[in-house]
């Protein structure tokens, strides 16, 4: 069962743990910014504006990052509605 | 009537304490912190060195069995002697292979006074590995598809049916996986040796896999139940370490589980999650608890204990027990307990030992 990014329960540190399959895994500081982003209700595009902004990266960049973290995300089963 | 608490006698079996230990000492470590130690902790092993008779702690009284193959008549003799010594009110079978003898003398002891919860030989019988794929369509439950096979004649046609790679698995335990045919024949003739025909041929699925110890009550109604995900493995791939998780999909198949069977008493059920389909299979039904049972008690839901409660028929005074703490992590490490020389010569000579 898939579940959705903006619900995961993860920490300052960036230490996440998924209580459906048990899985523990670290985010980044850059993840971290990601997902603490979209759990303010971000849409993808203003996702990347304030990631660009944070870590002074070009937008075009910054909104690849994101897009390749969820990717990787929705692998890990947690989606996340981007439109 | 229940027993006094403090005059309350607990029997458990399985206290081998190896590299693939037995579910006697955490099941016994549970009772008695539920207790708060009043519990008379009797413990019955097979094998003077099993680790579990000279935990002191745990045991006031521990015995010697005879091995589940001397039969159920050899096991009554000795239940009979070991009651007039110390009377147990309720005894918790931990061992796979010593559950259809205590099916058999059941009613015998329940005589005596010795209270079980265990299932009927009927349900113990749907949910052994060769009639899986009936209790799958029972309970509306995935099953890996595989062939039982009672020798190896066509094995190579039935092999090609299932294909590569593939699981070759023995009755009661041990499976390996396989590239090809030579090491099915291999495994075969090692597994049949060791637990005897059939043998179980079953599609290798990769997955994740999770494990569920439940209890139900007399009338097979899940009376509680912890889902766990093992995060070490030995190389027997036996949990050295795992955490308590929560996936609605698998409550649901436990729950289907119970409705179809009935089970009464505890258990294990070994899921899979194919990696690919996302698709819940059940793997294997173990008539006992499992060795990390203790992670049910740390999360909140003392399943030995309730097991006691309602052996002794105090399921109307027991709350269902189904939500446990998520994220209770256990780390196993082995453990060298010293003993004297007399106590293992006393345990050799009598069968018995006594500590308080």
């Amino acid at each position: 069962m898939d579940r959705n990014l903006i619900d995961i329960a993860v920490s300052d540190t960036g230490f996440v743990f998924d209580p459906t399959t048990g899985q523990t895994f670290r985010l980044n500081k850059s993840a971290l910014f990601i997902v603490r982003t979209l759990q303010t209700g971000a849409k993808l595009n203003q996702v990347a504006e304030k990631l660009a902004e944070q870590f002074n990266v070009d937008k075009s960049s910054a909104k690849e990052d994101v897009k390749e973290f969820l990717s990787l995300m929705a692998k890990m089963g947690f989606k996340f509605d981007a439109s | 009537m229940p027993p006094n608490p403090s005059n309350f006698s607990v029997a458990v079996t399985g206290l081998n304490s190896t590299d693939s230990p037995a579910p006697g000492i955490p099941v016994m470590r549970s009772i008695k912190e539920a207790a708060r130690n009043k519990v008379n902790g009797i413990g019955l092993g097979y094998d003077s060195l099993d680790a579990g008779l000279y935990r002191k702690s745990h045991f006031n009284h521990v015995y010697l069995l005879p091995y589940p193959s001397e039969g159920a008549d050899c096991l009554m003799d000795r239940l009979l002697k070991i009651n007039s010594r110390t009377p147990i009110d309720v005894l918790i079978p931990t061992l796979d292979a010593e559950i259809f003898n205590l099916i058999t003398i059941q009613k015998r002891i329940h005589q005596l006074g010795i209270h079980t919860l265990i299932p009927t030989k009927e349900q113990l019988q749907l949910c052994s590995k060769p009639n899986l794929p009936e209790l799958g369509k029972k309970a509306n439950i995935f099953i890996i598809p595989g062939k039982v096979i009672g020798d190896t004649k066509n094995l190579s046609k039935k092999v090609e049916e299932i294909g590569f790679p593939l699981m070759v698995k023995g009755v009661f335990y041990e499976a390996y996986k396989t590239q090809n045919i030579d090491d099915v024949n291999k495994y075969i003739s090692i597994l049949s040796e060791k637990w005897g025909m059939p043998i179980i041929l079953q599609k290798y699925i990769e997955g994740e896999e999770f494990n569920v110890t439940a209890v139900g009550n007399t009338e097979g109604k899940l009376k509680g139940m912890v889902c766990m995900r093992k995060l070490i493995t030995t190389d027997k791939g036996k949990g050295w370490s795992g955490v308590t998780i929560k996936d609605p999909e698998i409550d649901q198949l436990v729950e289907r589980f119970f409705e179809a069977t009935k089970w009464s008493g505890p258990l294990e059920l070994e899921i899979l999650k194919a990696k690919e389909s996302k698709q819940f299979y059940l793997i294997e039904v173990n008539p006992r608890f499992p060795a990390w049972i203790y992670l049910s008690k740390a999360a909140g839901v003392n399943l030995p204990w309730l097991t006691c409660q309602l052996a002794l028929g105090l399921d109307s005074k027991t709350k269902p027990m189904k939500d446990y703490e998520v994220g209770v992590i256990f780390t196993r490490h082995a453990n060298e307990d010293i003993l004297h020389m007399k106590e293992l010569e006393t345990l050799n000579v009598e069968g018995e030992l006594h500590y308080a």
